[in-house]
């Protein structure tokens, strides 16, 4: 886990998705203390944070992505010579475009429904629905972009050291 | 295919039937948040096998109850329906309340006096036709009612008798704003939870009390055992809206339209009327597993009312955001 | 396209992704998408049902205690109870071992993540043992494998997904059934170190005077009362499981912030951007592992697996001990929410229809997802162990033998007596 020590820069997506969590930390703490010292519960919690929670997985996962923090099963593709992993990383990205543009048709196609039939939620004083499942293809898109960035950067960096291992 | 439509002839389907002439294939695919045990899965199981008989098995279809076609989450259900990844959706009339906010009026507490109130005001022509235009404007087939269930009060603390007695109890409360409003109007304190975080809480005291239908959660989810007392207020009715994805009607031939509509016709009575039994035996049950029911008096009826009902002014705040003319038409038609 | 034919496509392909290295999350999702297309399913169903997976509330506790976790990693709470175990053991053969295995279980009781539990405590304890003189290998896989009770002891993330899957299943309950268990495998753990120990010549620590115990017990005291006010406030009634998790992170940051002053304003970034990356990778496998959950059960995969399963045996120890090892096996190639997701839907029903408990059955599943942390390749605790001891992944895995034949009997001892899971939640009325 990085340590924080020096003065880190974050992308976009890690700003907003460490404030969302944050947000949804201290209203569910907030609906604690209400409940307790003002005998008034907040009412739109459960919903607010069923709409915001499905963020932290879609505007996260490209976060996951470019912190290469996707577990996966490494048994053979460790076997392989270090000049052929880029391959093994381009197949990864191409695997993740292809599900990812599916999620961002779909989680479009959702949106503009939610939008076309103005599609509300009760409990949060009916808040239109699109502003929150548009997280959807938004975070799709964000992870095509981070999965290529990956594997360009696997190319570039394996390439030149690839090289260097076959100089020696 | 699942899900979706499926126009194409079977070429073996060619034998001599009732329905002669229509090549109409389709298996429904139905889904409801309730679980196996209640009346309108077993219903809805013997109208698709006549419906499968009726048609030379043309048409077939399929139950899955507890939102399983949703992954669980009955919202889920409810877009899918309104997309056509799901036929047929049987829920709780809230439910819809998304897509059709009046949806949610039908549950509005102390709105019926007794079945019969709410089933003339449902049935009513206009109240049909007011819900089967906006449902097709959200791209929903109204097919019209089943039941899901009186909701009854039941808490931990006591014996609620006087809706003052609800004073400053923690009360989860589901159903929309409009209940929740009659709630705070009797000065209880609404918690909000899921339903499936509620039986631990109730049985920890996280929340003091709920609604639910008997037939519903209460034993559904085995919430009698975390539960002390029950009002018997029969005060909020849950009806279910059963809607087909629009489209998919559109495309039935108006032959097979028919044969479903008297289907839906002949089933739905049979599962209210078995529903009403259900209720009845389910009220017995709870009370031999300890619960004390209180059944309330008219004259106490009559005080609840002025608190949560229609004509409350907290609740009334809150009627006035909906469409002010059904409101009045769906009111009048209790009358 | 019989359910069967289903089941072999759908795993068939999502093993292929996984061994070419795709991410276990995008093969998940990219074999059930392939799946739906080949069956003539709607695609559209897919995205929903992705957002459904992830939009249950019950599951907000993951992220929440994983959060709860990361502050406290960074409050310095972890050398203060180390200190305090470490004067209490004393002189026993191993005695350092000893202690690592009794934090480290203790820490489970904060902690609802194995990994997490690696990185709070390896590098305070692997060190340690290493100057001692212990082999690093074994001292890592010290820390992997009792990281692995993280998800026993309440509170656990394992749980709480479980929980979501097997419907009916309690989280307060699950919690409540996993300490004893949890508590099991420690002892367990220290037999086998002290035993190791022995063989080996660990020798043992100096025991501290009573005064320096004490002290030390005051300096961890904030520490030690974390798990009570956890478990203390969902079984008191005073909140849910998920208020808990939300309740844990904020008297985390108070130990941080306010008490041992090892929290500044520029760590609070760091600790959420972490806290999202971790959160959004199980989130991630849980949306597609949610979707193959659902095709699983509703193209009928899970009926035909409950009738070749209840087809092996009539004797019912036999088909739980084949249920037990199918679990352990899945261990070696999946991550705990895969396995919870994907084998929970296809052995429940075999579980319930024998007539067992559903709660004890989380206790089963979680105890497999807990040694499938230490069995490589797919291993969440053994990677972040062997970083910090600075050892190879065949040295710490040689290491890890013991532990796991250790870890298999008290999953054995469990699944034959159910009781010792019940006992507590039986206590509690619950
Ligand atoms: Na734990
Ligand atoms: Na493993």
């Amino acid at each position: 886990m990085p340590k924080g020590k020096t003065k880190t820069k974050y992308s976009p997506e890690e700003y907003i998705v460490a404030i969302v969590m944050t947000l949804m930390l201290i209203l569910c703490f907030a609906n604690v203390l209400s409940r307790y010292i003002l005998h008034l519960p907040l009412l739109f919690t459960d919903a607010l944070l069923g709409a915001l929670f499905p963020m932290v997985t879609f505007l996260g996962a490209p976060i996951v992505c470019m912190r290469k923090r996707n577990p996966a099963f490494t048994l053979f593709s460790d076997m392989l010579p270090r000049k052929h992993q880029k391959y093994v990383e381009l197949l990864t990205t191409i695997a993740s475009v292809i599900l990812f543009s599916f999620l961002l048709y779909y989680g479009t196609m959702k949106t503009l429904d939610y939008y076309q039939y103005n599609t509300t939620i009760n409990a949060l004083n009916n808040a239109p629905r699109w502003i929150f499942s548009v997280c959807i293809p938004v975070g799709a898109l964000l992870y095509i972009w981070r999965t290529i960035q990956v594997s360009v950067s696997a190319f570039k960096e394996r390439t030149i050291s690839g090289a260097e291992e076959d100089e020696r | 295919g699942c899900g979706s439509a499926n126009t194409d002839s079977q070429p073996d389907s060619s034998s001599p039937s009732a329905t002669e002439g229509s090549s109409f294939t389709h298996e429904f695919q139905l889904t409801t948040p309730l679980g196996d045990s209640h009346t309108a899965v077993q219903i809805w199981t013997d109208l698709f096998a006549e419906l499968e008989e009726k048609t030379d098995g043309r048409l077939t279809g399929k139950v899955f109850s507890n939102s399983q076609l949703g992954g669980g989450n009955m919202n889920t259900t409810v877009d899918m329906v309104q997309k056509g990844t799901i036929d047929i959706g049987v829920f709780g009339s809230p439910l819809l309340g998304g897509y059709v906010p009046e949806f949610r009026v039908p549950t509005t507490a102390f709105l019926f006096d007794d079945f019969e109130t709410a089933d003339k005001a449902l049935n009513d022509e206009a109240v049909m036709n007011f819900y089967r235009e906006k449902s097709g404007e959200s791209g929903y087939y109204f097919m019209g009612w089943m039941e899901n269930s009186w909701n009854e009060i039941t808490n931990n603390k006591k014996e609620l008798i006087l809706p003052e007695d609800m004073q400053g109890l923690k009360m989860r409360v589901a159903a929309g704003d409009i209940v929740i409003a009659g709630f705070q109007a009797a000065g209880a304190n609404v918690v909000d939870m899921s339903l499936n975080e509620l039986y631990t809480a109730l049985q920890q005291g996280v929340a003091d009390g709920q609604e639910n239908g008997v037939s519903g959660a209460i034993t559904a989810n085995k919430l009698y055992e975390v539960q002390k007392y029950m009002t018997y207020t029969q005060y909020s009715y849950s009806p279910f809206a059963v809607v087909m994805n629009k489209k998919l009607w559109d495309e039935i031939p108006a032959d097979d339209q028919a044969i479903l509509t008297t289907l839906f016709e002949k089933y739905a009575p049979m599962q209210i009327q078995q529903n009403r039994e259900s209720m009845e035996e389910n009220l017995e049950f709870v009370k031999s597993e300890g619960m004390i029911v209180h059944v309330m008096t008219p004259e106490e009826r009559e005080q609840w009312k002025a608190v949560m009902g229609p004509e409350a002014p907290d609740v009334q705040k809150v009627l006035d955001t909906y469409d002010q003319d059904f409101v009045k038409m769906l009111i009048d038609a209790t009358h | 396209m019989s359910a069967g034919t289903i089941g072999i496509l759908l795993l068939g392909i999502f093993f292929l992704l996984m061994i070419l290295r795709i991410p276990i999350a995008i093969s998940l999702s990219l074999a059930s998408i392939i799946t739906l297309l080949a069956t003539g399913m709607a695609p559209a169903m897919f995205a929903d049902i992705m957002e459904a997976s992830v939009s249950s509330t019950a599951l907000l506790a993951i992220p929440f205690f994983i959060i709860a976790g990361n502050i406290i990693n960074h409050s310095g709470i972890s050398q203060r109870i180390v200190r305090f175990v470490e004067l209490l053991i004393g002189p026993i053969p191993g005695g350092l071992a000893i202690v690592s295995v009794i934090v480290v279980t203790f820490w489970g009781a904060i902690s609802g993540s194995g990994p997490a539990t690696v990185v709070a405590l390896g590098p305070v304890l692997i060190p340690l043992m290493v100057n001692a003189g212990y082999n690093k290998a074994f001292a890592a896989s010290i820390i992997a494998a009792a990281g692995g009770i993280a998800v026993v002891i309440p509170p656990s993330i394992t749980f709480i997904v479980y929980g979501v899957v097997a419907e009916g299943a309690s989280v307060g309950k699950l919690f409540a059934a996993g300490i004893l268990p949890g508590i099991l495998m420690g002892l367990a753990f220290c037999v086998y170190v002290f035993l190791y120990s022995v063989r080996h010549g660990y020798k043992g620590q100096v025991r501290g005077s009573r005064k320096e115990i004490f002290r030390a017990f005051w300096a961890s005291f904030l520490g030690l009362l974390s798990p009570v006010i956890i478990l203390g406030g969902i079984y008191g009634g005073i909140f849910t499981p998920t208020e808990a998790a939300a309740v844990a992170a904020f008297y985390s940051l108070f130990i941080g912030v306010v008490a041992y002053r090892q929290i500044k304003r520029e760590n609070f970034m760091p600790v959420m951007v972490d806290s999202a990356v971790d959160s959004a990778m199980i989130l991630l496998i849980t949306a597609g592992a949610g979707v193959m959950a659902w095709l699983v059960t509703t193209t009928g995969i899970a009926s035909a697996v409950t009738t070749l399963l209840m087809g092996i045996s009539t004797n019912q120890y036999i088909i739980i001990t084949v249920i037990f090892f199918i679990l352990v096996m899945a261990g070696f190639f999946l991550d705990g929410i895969s396995i919870t997701y994907l084998f929970v839907p296809l052995l429940l029903p075999a579980v319930m229809q024998m007539g067992y408990d559903i709660t004890w059955f989380g206790v089963i599943l979680v105890v497999a997802v807990s040694i499938g942390m230490i069995t490589p390749p797919v291993a969440a605790n053994i990677y972040p162990a062997a970083q910090i001891a600075g050892v190879s992944l065949h040295a710490i895995s040689k290491q890890i033998i013991g532990f796991l034949i250790t870890g298999i009997i008290v999953g054995l001892l469990l699944l034959y007596i159910p009781q010792i899971s019940l006992l507590i939640p039986n206590l509690l009325g619950l």
